[in-house]
């Protein structure tokens, strides 16, 4: 559904990705590893179309991502969901309005946002910071508040950019057998981490990256760079 | 529709959360909206003073003593036809003989004197109301070319023509300035509103890259600006209303006796629906049309 073909990525003279291709097939579950500065961030971007690729092409159930324009890139972005590494959350909103927003800007009525933001909190251990703001909350609850709102769009594939990492083990383990979960039933899932317990505990394909290209890509593959 | 309810409900938000910012916008747009509301008064005061003075204005008719009845009747009817005449009224002999003793009836050396005349001095005249102050020129000169003129002895005219000439002129170059300034205000009331809505859109530029990024459409992130200037325009609106309430009951109380027959307490809030509706629309206009231009260059998407 989602592919890249020898897509780069090149910021000023500096080369983030190089010619990187690969496939994610529906309902598949893929993680990204790679040291710091490898380009995992990058190609979540990309994908979010939140870059362009300087070279390459990448295409969602094939469509050419840079054919998008005005409304369906706003109805493209809704049918992904992203877990921010930074976790992107509006300020001004609190934690329940940040998952809604979501859902308003993705024209759901009022029962459906009734019904699934306080339920989605519940999942990711939130239920009681509903009315907090993000700069009250820790770096882990943040994390989980970018994931509820993915989760909330109820999306064709998850982009989650180190979703666990500010996580304990406990909450860590919960995200991804939540994870797990969700794939399940049938979300695809590219999950960019350096947590090598967890690559290894999911023994799901593994796309290796160093410095912007891929090096290893391997179905039931193991975190070694 | 869901999206149009939120869209309002964020740009509220948004204008009640920058309200502080908001302040010189709804300053400046009062004052356009209160120069505005001073031409509508100027307008409907001097109308109504102007209708008044054209009431008076009449042309008078003296007839000789010996014309017929016959006569005056058919230069009636040639004055009545004329679209620019709106009234005529025939005063007989008999009757201005009577207007005359009830007006003099405590003076009795004149109605002795009256008494002792064998004959009615008095003239019959036919009193002429023109539509408009400057259509009684071509009255007279209809008199003065008419077939039968012999049985007129005299054309006079109230001298209000000149007084009317000089207050519409007045007024209409009042209205002039003030029109100018009206738009040189909607120009600055532009501008303050562009940069209002430019600097609500510079604070909150993560937060809006961030809502692109989930997945809000253009409209849902543009909407809320539009709101929010249209409610610049409706606040405002609403104050240089009320501060013209105010304003005007004031004045009223001083000039009362200044413009007679000209209540503008009563226009002003008579007027209500109208008023409103015609400062609200120009706010909201303006309110919306800066923050339009304002989307369109820094809200790129
Ligand atoms: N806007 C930018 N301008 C210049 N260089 C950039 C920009 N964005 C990213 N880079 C560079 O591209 C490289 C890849 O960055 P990226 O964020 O994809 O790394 P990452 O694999 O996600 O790393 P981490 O594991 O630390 O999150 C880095 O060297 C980074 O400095
Ligand atoms: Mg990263």
């Amino acid at each position: 559904m989602l592919s890249f073909h020898s897509v780069s990525k090149i910021y000023g003279n500096y080369v983030a990705l190089d010619g990187v291709s690969f496939r994610v097939a529906e309902h598949e579950f893929v993680s990204i590893v790679g040291r710091s500065g490898a380009g995992k961030s990058t190609i979540v971007k990309l994908v979010l179309r939140e870059e362009e690729p300087t070279r390459g092409k990448i295409s969602f159930k094939g469509s050419d991502l840079m054919s998008l324009k005005g409304k369906n890139v706003a109805s493209y972005r809704r049918r992904i969901g992203t877990v921010f590494q930074d976790f992107r959350l509006l300020p001004s909103k609190n934690v329940y309005e940040n998952v809604a927003f979501a859902m308003e800007a993705g024209g759901r009525s009022e029962e459906e946002i009734v019904r699934d933001v306080p339920q989605v909190l519940e999942i990711v251990d939130l239920g009681k910071k509903a009315a907090n703001f993000p700069q009250e909350l820790s770096g882990g609850e943040k994390q989980r508040v970018s994931l509820a709102r993915a989760l909330v769009q109820r999306p064709e594939v998850i982009l989650a950019d180190e979703p666990t990492g500010n996580l304990d083990p406990i909450h860590t383990w919960e995200i991804m057998k939540l994870l797990l979960k969700i794939n399940e039933f049938g979300t695809a899932i590219v999950l960019a981490t350096h947590d090598k317990e967890v690559v290894d505990f999911l023994k799901r394909r593994v796309i290796t990256l160093e410095n912007g290209k891929v090096v290893r890509d391997e179905e039931k593959g193991i975190y070694r760079l | 529709m869901n999206n149009f309810r939120r869209i309002f409900k964020y740009g509220w938000l948004g204008f009640s959360r920058n309200i502080w910012i908001s302040t010189a916008t709804i300053s400046i747009m009062t004052l356009a909206l209160s120069v505005v509301s001073g031409l509508l008064l100027l307008h409907n005061i001097t109308g109504t003073f102007v209708r008044d003075l054209e009431q008076k204005i009449d042309v008078s008719v003296y007839l000789k003593q010996e014309t017929e009845e016959s006569k005056v009747k058919e230069l009636t009817a040639a004055l009545k036809s004329r679209a620019d005449v709106m009234e005529v009224e025939y005063v007989s002999r008999d009757q201005a003989l009577e207007i005359f003793k009830n007006r003099h009836k405590d003076n009795e050396l004149l109605i002795t004197s009256l008494k002792e005349l064998d004959q009615n001095p008095f003239q019959g005249s036919l009193n002429i109301k023109a539509q408009k102050a400057s259509q009684f020129e071509a009255i007279v000169s209809f008199l003065e070319g008419y077939a039968g003129k012999e049985i007129i002895e005299k054309v006079n005219y109230r001298e209000n023509e000149t007084v009317i000439k000089k207050l519409t002129a007045i007024t209409s170059s009042i209205q002039k300035i003030g029109l100018f300034f009206a738009a040189l205000l909607s120009l600055v009331v532009i501008l303050v509103t562009f940069n209002t809505i430019r600097l609500v859109i510079y604070n909150y530029r993560d937060e809006i890259s961030i809502m692109k990024l989930v997945g809000a459409g253009d409209w849902f992130i543009r909407g809320p600006f539009i709101v929010a200037g249209s409610l610049y325009g409706v606040f405002s609106a609403i104050l240089a209303w009320v501060a013209f309430f105010f304003i005007v009951w004031v004045i009223s109380q001083k000039t009362g006796a200044l413009f007679p027959g000209t209540d503008i307490l009563a226009y002003w809030s008579g007027n209500f629906f109208w008023t409103i509706f015609l400062l609200v629309s120009l706010g909201v206009g303006l309110g919306v049309l800066s923050s339009f231009i304002a989307i369109r260059r820094y809200l790129k998407v």
